[in-house]
This record gives C-alpha cells, structure tokens and sequence, in this order.
C-alpha cells in the first residue's frame, strides 16, 4: 500500500467514523445508514462490472433475497441476527451459482436482459407467494441486530455494524484487485479471447465474480432488513438497479474509493436537489448522461487526472493494467 | 373455442404491439450496434402524443397519427444527439447506460409535462365491440394487427426496394466498407434513429387504448420488446415480428391462467430460449463472441 492509499483510505474512514455525530439524530442518520448499504451493493457491482466487465442487473434481485431470507428466518424460524446474516449469504450464493451458471455463456447483452428478467421474476414471486413473503404487505417486525447479549436496536448503532462491513468488503477487495484472482478478472475485462488464450478459465472466473457480487448484495439485503425491520417488494425495484449502476459508473468503475464515493453521492443527491424536487430525476438522468460523456472514468478518474495535472506528472505505465477503465 | 379465438386474438394484438417495438431495437442493433434502453420511451411519448393531439386538440385520428410520426421522428434526432453520437466508438456497456439515463430522463419530463395520472384514450374505436358471430372481438385488437402488416410491409418495401434502404443494409453489413463507397454512415445512423423512435410511437398510439396511458407504461413494453428479439434472433427483423407475437400470445394465455404471474412467463419463456436455444428463431450472425 502506497502512501496516498493509506493517506486517503484513513482520512475515509475518519470522516465516516465521526459523520453520525454531524446529522440530526432522525432523518440524517437514517440516509447514513441507506448510502452505507448502498455502498456494499456497489460494491458488489463493482466486482462484477468494474473488475470483470459483465453487465449484469441482478444486484437488486440479491438483494431483495438476502433481505427476504434474513426476514423470513429472523422473524419464521427465529433465528439470531448472524444466522440470518449467513443464511442470507448461502442463499444469494446459491441463487448467484445458479443464475450465472446458465447465463454467464451468453453474449454481454444476453446477460442483461436474462438478469433483468432473473430481477423482474424476484420481485414479482416476493409480490405473489403470499404465504411465504406476505405479498405486497411484506413481512415486518424483523428483530433488531444482536450480536450476543448486545443489541443494536439504535440508528447509529446499526449504522457502526454496516459500517464494519463496508471496511471489510473494501479491504477485501483491494485485496482481490491485487490478487492473481483479480487480475485474471480484469484481463477477462479487457479482452475475453486473449485471456482464455492465456490460460484464464473465463466461465469460472465470471461465475465466481456473479457469486462474489451476489453474496455483496445478500450482506446488503440482510443489513437492510436488520435496519429497517421489514422488507417488502417495493424495495426491490428495477430502479435501485439503475442507481447502483450509476453509482459505479459516476464514481469511477475501476475505483473501489470512487465507488463509495459514488454510493453516497447519490443517495445525498435527492436531498441536495429538493428545492427541484419535481425535476430531480430529469436533472438525474442529465447528469448521469454529462458524466458518462465528459468523465469517461468517473469522478475518480477526473479527480486523478486532475491531480496528476496539479503535479504535472504522468503516471506511471505500470498502473494503466490496474487503472482500466480503457480510453 | 370461442374463449380461445378472443385469447388468440388479444395475444396477436400484444404481439404485434411488442414486434412493432422490437423492430426498433433491431434495425438500432443493426445499423449502430446498440441496445437502446430506451426504446419503450418512445412508446410512452407516442401516447402522450395521441392524448394532447387527439383528445386535447381533437385533431381527426389520421391527423393525429401523422403528427405523432413526425414529432417522434424529431425526439429520434434529438435522442440521437444524446445517448449516441457523443459517446459513439465507446465499450457497449456505455449506451445501456446512457440509454438509460435519456430514460429515465424522457419519463420525467413526461411527467413534468402531461403530470403523474394515467390518461385514458379510447380512439379510435371507442369502448365498442365488435361481435364476429357469438366471439366478441375488441375491434383496436384487429387494428393493431393490421397496422403491423402494413407497416412490415412498408418497412421491407423501404429496405429492399429504395435507395436508401439499400444505403442502409450495406451500412449495417459493413460499416467501413459503406463508408468506403461514398455512404454516410452517420446520416444513416440517425435516420435509424427516427425510424425506431417513429414506429416505437406509433404502437404507443396504437396501444393507448388497450392500456392506461401513463409514464411507466413504456417500460414494460419495451422489456417485452427486448424479450422478442432474443426469442426471435438477435438482430433479425423477421424474428422481432416472430418474437413478438409468440411472447404475446403466450402472456395472453398465461393471464387467463392467473394474471398476477402473467411477466414471470414472459421472462421464463425468455430464461428458457436463452438456455435451450439462444440464437432464437430466425438466429443469424452470433458467431462472434463477446
């Protein structure tokens, strides 16, 4: 780890430490805790997107899974906080496996489509099979996180108990970035058939990186659920999918700091925009738009390039494998 | 029999509406190679279109339908503009985002416009219906199924027997090689654009009376849409109609069983083409991978 990572990665979490103490004890507690677990869904759609390049939609769809096991076995079956935590996990990686496995062979758009209809067909069963996720009603009355005898049953609390996995997940995958595993997602990223020509087994390590992300966005279901006490399929819609792609995409889709960065901007980005509260989502899609044209890497890759100008440096060739991002 | 000649003919109806829609998205994959998110907008602005001309305006429906070709050929431009010419020679994954993003931008200023309450729009039939010996038949179902035979047809008299329909398949075989001999590609590339947006529209005239019209209805349509061109072959205009009026007919059927899981069958009729046969019906050109 240079000394700008640690630099950035320590002033990151200092910020994120001390936040709770700024905002109001209600409300803006409330969107901390929202853009942290928008952060773990993000995340997961990196490892998929800005490490591996499949563009897959699915991520809601573990996530409105992760949320509804947790739900089903807290609150049917009883069962501990942890246990719901790691019963949300087995089953997005199961249900990961089995989406990718047949679809992961598929052309890119292919993907697409069968993981918006994977997505469509999550929600619409959480809406119909009344019995077991309450249909439209969902299921409420999830018990609060508990770890033991301690019970996180306050915003803030909750908020330092998603906030410990958001650490977790980012150093991991700094870690993954880095690895052998890591790299042979990003050479499957950059060019498919010259990866596979260099040994990489391509369909196993995209099946890996589809699990990986799925068990991102069931740890993201499950916190979710923990937080808000009840889940229903209005959660869960095609238009979280979008903002979690465009999370990725505006942070910098090669930049795991740019990704939380990304999360939390859009999750602010409604409230900053109240006072167009009619034309948010117009501005939204603009903006989304502007970004994609003019920043090609995101904010992280503007913010890069603007500091290397301030320095007037080049960066050195060794990073550009690791930089992605193309152009 | 009678039930199932009135399912048969509400399914050709959906059908037709979704083929009409995929044949957007086919002749974009062809002449641009993108996926247009977007697609099903169009469907929702032709609507909105009809509403404002034909009930605001009370323009006659043939005046109303010109004036929707025209104005959604104009959104075509502009959206060409958008989502495609800044971004062209980018990675794939650009447009579905981009395209999403003039997405999510067109419903909204919809919504600015024409405001969050579903419209109805009954032209230009009315609430009639038509009885074919004892069978009632919606009499907007047959003219939907018309409309989709005449506009194939005049979609194939355009490609096959004009100039710049010729321009256009030879810039969808081979761009450069188009280029090459004097045609202009990007001109083409826009006119494509009109195109999609314009016949996108016209099955969001044609489709307003069999729903609400609404800011959210073109995204189902245009998932629909998406759905018949895999079914059908990627890329292929034959397998859009053919998509299209399979994936209609089944969600018909699987309605009658039990509405409330009428998109699962679409979309495992959908998961289960992509696993038994992904080059669809009328599959061509897949070879290429990634």
């Amino acid at each position: 780890m240079d000394r700008r990572s640690i630099l950035g990665f320590s002033g990151a979490l200092l910020v994120l430490l001390v936040l709770p103490a700024l905002v109001s004890a209600g409300y803006g507690i409330q969107l901390l805790n929202m853009a942290l677990i928008f952060s773990i869904l993000a995340l997961g759609f990196f490892v998929l997107f800005g490490l591996t390049g499949i563009f897959a939609v699915s991520q809601v769809a573990f996530w409105g899974l992760g949320g509804y096991a947790h739900a089903i076995l807290t609150t049917r079956y009883h069962w501990p906080f942890l246990g719901g935590l790691l019963g949300a996990m087995a089953v997005t990686a199961v249900a990961g496996l089995l989406l990718g496995l047949p679809t992961l062979k598929l052309r890119n758009q292919y993907l697409t489509m069968a993981t918006i209809g994977f997505a469509e067909a999550v929600r619409i069963s959480a809406n119909n099979f009344d019995k077991l996720t309450g249909g439209p009603n969902g299921i409420g009355r999830i018990p609060a996180p508990a770890l033991g005898s301690l019970v996180l049953n306050t915003p803030v609390s909750k908020y330092y108990l998603s906030l410990v996995f958001v650490v977790l997940i980012v150093g991991g995958l700094w870690r993954l970035q880095r690895s052998r595993l890591g790299r042979a997602m990003q050479a499957v990223r950059d060019d498919e058939l010259a990866a596979e020509a260099m040994g990489v087994h391509v369909t196993r390590i995209k099946v890996l990186a589809f699990v990986l992300s799925a068990v991102a966005g069931g740890i993201a279901g499950s916190l979710y659920a923990g937080l808000s006490s009840f889940v229903s399929p209005d959660a869960f819609t095609l238009a979280v999918a979008v903002q979690v792609t465009a999370m990725v995409m505006i942070g910098g889709r090669s930049a795991i700091g740019g990704v939380v960065a990304g999360a939390f901007l859009l999750t602010y980005l409604p409230e900053w925009l109240r006072d167009f509260k009619d034309w948010y989502m117009a501005i939204y899609g603009l903006g989304l738009l502007v970004i994609l044209i003019f920043l090609p890497e995101g904010l992280a890759g503007g913010a890069r390039r603007l500091a290397d100008r301030l320095k007037r440096v080049k960066r050195p060739v060794e990073n550009v494998a690791l930089g992605g991002g193309g152009q | 029999m009678q039930f199932g000649l009135q399912l048969l003919v509400a399914g050709l109806a959906m059908g037709a509406i979704y083929a009409l829609v995929a044949l957007g998205f086919v002749l974009l994959v062809n002449a641009v190679n993108i996926i247009n998110f977007a697609q099903g907008e169009f469907v929702m602005v032709g609507a909105f279109l009809a509403y404002t001309f034909g009930v605001v305006l009370h323009w006659p429906y043939w005046a109303t339908v010109i004036a929707v070709v025209a104005v959604a050929a104009l959104v075509g431009i502009v959206f060409e503009r958008m989502a495609y010419y800044p971004l062209r020679g980018r990675e794939p994954s650009t447009f579905l985002v981009s395209t999403l993003a003039v997405s999510v931008f067109l419903r909204n200023v919809a919504q600015q416009i024409w405001g969050p309450m579903p419209f109805a729009y009954t032209e230009p039939f009315g609430q009639n219906v038509l009885k074919l010996g004892p069978v009632p038949i919606v009499p907007q179902h047959l003219l939907i199924i018309a409309a989709l035979a005449v506009l194939v047809g005049l979609l194939y008299g355009f490609l096959f027997r004009t100039r710049l329909g010729t321009m256009m398949r030879a810039a969808s075989q081979d761009r450069v090689a188009a280029q090459v001999i004097g045609i202009r590609v990007n001109r083409i590339g826009v006119i494509t654009f009109m195109i999609a947006a314009a016949s996108g529209a016209v099955a969001g005239v044609l489709v307003a009376p069999v729903f609400f019209v609404s800011t959210e209805m073109g995204f189902g349509v245009g998932l629909k849409a998406f759905i018949a061109t895999i079914i059908g072959g990627w890329g292929s205009v034959p397998g859009a109609i053919a998509g299209g009026l399979l994936l209609g007919i089944v969600e018909v059927a699987a309605s009658a069983y039990n509405s409330g899981f009428k998109d699962l069958f679409a979309f495992g009729l959908l998961i289960l083409f992509l696993i038994v046969l992904p080059r669809g019906i009328f599959g061509e050109k897949i070879a290429e991978k990634a």
